[in-house]
């Protein structure tokens, strides 16, 4: 198996039949933001431990840069960690905080505040070194967490839903930078969180964990595009998801193996076009079907249409339709995903 | 969080030692009570009932223990009465000197028991109260931090809101307070009773500066006896003891537990 | 609800009453009512040779259990919070219960442990460490054991509910960025409960220069604490006006404590 960080057959229960995590699989490649997106009971704080080393795996192991780190204890894994309340020392200075894996590895003091220095630069927090966490803002706090992990040049960075104290308003800024930082250094990082916008912004490649198994890696490109599994795909925001049974016969598809073992199809909102005439052309399947509701988003309309195959939601940017009309349906086909 | 070896051993050596020295005072008088020797030495060698009947050849010893019984008894009746009125008003209103005077409630306890007892020692006789009252008054005045305690604690759980409901619906205050507040606290007042007790059983410098005549608390009793004999009889004795209130604060405990109140 | 009326607090009255009148009319009474026959004899107790003695044990044996019962309480404390929680259940029920036990009975049984013919003294002969019994009891050391039986539960929960307040994630940091556990107890977790530490040993001190069974059973005639020297005074020598010093010594001492280390705490979070 290729990856700077390779989880292989993660398993953690409770008791005999309460799976937290079931074989969980998973490989980051060095350099890589892997973004583990989860809600929150789907085993992303059991995940977290088990890679830190705050939990033992019932089975399977971690190996970090080809070293089996399994039965190694927290403080000898080089994991640098950013909690979600940041954890700082509050009874030391910010100097001091961000030192401090560096007073562990016995690295002389004026060295280590040459590092310091450097990376309190870098993210900003230059004339704060003296002062104490608690008289620091949401934002600069966070920073100083990144300071103290990064600094020990860790093997891994991971990162426990960093945004979730920030203001909604700041948080896009706030990736951006510490995007920036990430790849500056080029550390390999796991970002765990449960907010798609920051996954999709952060992340080279997300994960999402559904459950205790991982249903989907792949680049936040491809997930948009070409979700696997109906949760994955309803998570995203696939508006439409209709069981393969009911849409076989209209689709006249060939069925290979991959559509075979799949059991439903997404179709987003946005590839279905609204039309009073069938549109005739081969790039689209028409359907027929009577508005049932008519809902106002921020920016658009949404229709829900009751057709033969189930009730479809597509969007509008006028409002030509009433309920209880008539209209035609006409889903691109190549915008059909088929999931398991 | 996985720990090493030696980290383990140190826990579980300190831990041994802290059991042996919490338990080790409270087995032991329990083991002597049975041996066949005349003083008490150890380890204990033959068994005997004999102690446990000697207890009752010792008066003092006998009408000790109905004394502190019946002064237990009282004291916490009376100090969880005069509390209760205070803690309730405490619960139920917010008014400017309420922290101070939550504190007052405590302040008994923040007094060295030793120094109190004699400060009134002197007051009493200085006053000419009755010889009788004094045990009592003393008694009531530690008590007090005890009884608020979990009569409190569980005041605290509830919800003001019921008795305003019951008013609502048409009772007056009286019987709001009896048909909804009374049955809540209940448990509450019975774990502060016995906790009360307790402490009025074991009490032992303000029994020593205020007893007065011939009867005296069953600790100053077992202190005086314990000047000139060291036999197993007083061993036999504690045995009864400790089963005694371990059985009343086991009994706390599970009320507390119970009930959720801490 | 909120009611600024003061006749709110009616019902309060008289237990307020009672305690005022007992707790501060004796303490107030004694002191000022005699006040003329007390004031010339201060210099002469506080300056002589027996206060001072008993002064001083008492500050001695006070200080000694403060430290092991914090030496015991921290590690175990630590252990129970952040590694196994299962312990902590244990040793709330192990503290909970010699509060129950009168200290009587706690003596007697430390006198059983401790004596010529004790436990102790039986098992090393038995070992062969000794050949003849040790001499434990009516010692310094004999009150320091007994007292620290008393006190232990105090200290313990000082320390283990201001251990409650670190987060995790703080002592995860730590051993994330390369602690062992020496070193997160060392640099995090000591410094962030003292002021558990603190509120035990205030207790802990307190206590012991109050205590009077413990001492008086443990130490017999040879250990002299402040507490035994009142009580002698009030019914042995008869002095009542040497024991009115003795308490208001206690008192100011104990006062002393609270406060002097209310406001080492107000320091430290300051800091």
């Amino acid at each position: 198996m290729m990856g700077y960080l390779i989880l292989d057959g993660i398993t953690y229960y409770y008791q005999k039949d309460v799976f937290v995590l079931r074989n969980l699989n998973l490989s980051v490649n060095k350099g890589e933001i892997m973004v583990l997106l989860g809600e929150s009971g789907s085993g992303k704080t059991t995940l977290l431990k088990i890679i830190t080393g705050f939990l033992k795996p019932k089975e399977g192991r971690i190996i970090i840069d080809g070293k089996d780190v399994t039965n190694l204890p927290p403080n000898k894994r080089d994991i640098g960690i950013v909690f979600q309340n940041y954890a700082l020392f509050p009874h030391m200075s910010v100097l001091d905080n961000i030192i401090y894996g560096l007073k562990i590895r016995k690295v002389p003091k004026a060295e280590a505040i040459k590092e310091a220095k450097e990376l309190i630069d870098l993210l900003n927090l230059s004339g704060l070194e003296n002062k104490r966490p608690s008289q620091l803002s949401g934002g600069q706090q966070q920073r100083v967490a990144i300071a103290r992990a990064l600094i020990i040049k860790p093997r891994i960075l991971l990162m426990d839903e960093p945004m979730s104290n920030i203001d909604p308003k700041l948080r896009s800024k706030l990736r951006t930078e510490t995007k920036k930082i990430l790849k500056t250094y080029n550390i390999t990082t796991i970002y765990v969180t449960h907010d798609q916008d920051d996954a999709f912004e952060i992340g080279d490649r997300i994960a999402i964990l559904h459950v205790g198994v991982i249903e989907n890696v792949d680049t936040p490109k491809n997930l948009l595009d070409n979700p696997k599994t109906t949760y994955v795909a309803s998570f995203i925001g696939y508006e439409n998801i209709i069981p393969i049974t009911k849409i076989k016969d209209i689709l006249s598809l060939s069925i290979d193996e991959h559509t075979n073992s799949c059991t439903h199809v997404g179709i987003k909102a946005s590839s279905i076009k609204l039309s009073r005439e069938p549109l005739d052309s081969n790039d689209y399947i028409s359907l027929r079907g009577h508005v049932n509701l008519i809902s106002y988003k921020k920016d658009k309309i949404s229709y829900h249409i009751s057709t033969s195959i189930g009730m479809l939601e597509a969007y509008a940017y006028d409002e030509f339709l009433k309920e209880g009309e008539a209209v035609y349906v006409n889903i691109s086909r190549r915008s059909l995903v088929f999931l398991k | 969080m996985p720990e090493n070896k030696f980290f383990n051993i140190l826990i579980s050596l300190l831990f041994g030692l802290t059991i042996s020295i919490i338990l080790l005072p409270i087995i032991l008088p329990l083991t002597i009570s049975f041996s066949s020797s005349y003083t008490i030495t150890f380890p204990p060698r033959g068994f005997t009932l004999e102690w446990f009947i000697n207890i009752f050849l010792f008066k003092s010893l006998v009408d000790g223990f109905k004394f502190s019984l019946m002064l237990g008894i009282f004291a916490s009746l009376i100090a969880i009465a005069m509390s209760l009125p205070a803690t309730y008003a405490f619960y139920r209103y917010n008014f400017k000197l309420k922290g101070y005077l939550e504190n007052l409630l405590l302040s008994p306890s923040l007094t060295p028991e030793i120094v109190l007892s004699f400060m009134l020692l002197v007051y009493f006789k200085a006053l000419k109260i009755d010889h009788s009252f004094w045990l009592l008054l003393g008694h009531v005045l530690i008590l007090i931090p005890y009884a608020t305690r979990y009569t409190y604690a569980s005041l605290i759980n509830l919800d003001i809101s019921i008795e305003d409901a019951a008013v609502a619906l048409g009772a007056s205050r009286l019987k709001a307070f009896l048909d909804v507040i009374a049955p809540n606290i209940a448990k509450g007042l019975v774990a502060s009773f016995l906790l009360s007790f307790i402490v009025s059983f074991n009490a032992f410098s303000i029994s020593l500066f205020l007893s007065y005549g011939e009867t005296l608390p069953l600790p100053i009793a077992m202190w005086n006896y314990l000047q000139v004999r060291y036999d197993p009889t007083i061993a036999a004795l504690s045995t009864i003891l400790v089963i005694f209130t371990l059985t009343l604060s086991l009994i706390v405990r599970k009320i507390v537990e119970l009930r959720g109140v801490r | 609800m909120e009611r600024n009326n003061w006749m709110i607090a009616i019902p309060s009255f008289p237990i307020l009453f009672f305690i005022f009148f007992l707790l501060f009319g004796s303490i107030l009474f004694v002191i000022f009512s005699n006040l003329s026959s007390i004031k010339d004899k201060f210099i002469p107790i506080f300056s002589s040779e027996y206060f001072i003695l008993s002064y001083l044990t008492t500050l001695k044996i006070g200080l000694v259990v403060v430290i092991v019962s914090a030496a015991l309480s921290y590690p175990l404390a630590f252990y129970s919070h952040f590694y196994n929680r299962k312990l902590s259940r244990v040793m709330d029920i192990i503290v909970f219960i010699p509060l129950m036990v009168n200290p009587l009975i706690r003596s007697l049984g430390w006198m059983i442990i401790l004596g010529k013919e004790g436990l102790i003294n039986w098992l090393l002969m038995k070992l062969g460490i000794i050949n003849s019994p040790l001499r434990i009891l009516y010692t310094d050391i004999a009150v320091e054991i007994g007292l620290l039986e008393l006190f232990f539960p105090f200290m313990y929960t000082a320390i283990a509910s201001s251990m409650e307040n670190i987060p995790y994630e703080t002592v995860m940091s730590a051993s994330s960025l390369g602690a062992g556990s020496l070193r997160v107890f060392k640099d995090v977790v000591f410094p962030l409960s003292i002021t558990g530490f603190m509120t035990g040993a205030s207790i802990v001190m307190v206590g012991c220069a109050a205590a009077f069974v413990t001492p008086s059973i443990l130490g017999g005639m040879k250990v002299k604490t402040l507490s035994i020297i009142l009580r002698e005074y009030v019914d042995v020598t008869l002095d009542w006006d040497a024991a009115t010093i003795i308490a208001i010594a206690i008192l100011l001492t104990a006062f002393g404590f609270i406060v002097g280390i209310s406001l080492l705490k107000r320091l430290l979070l300051r800091w």
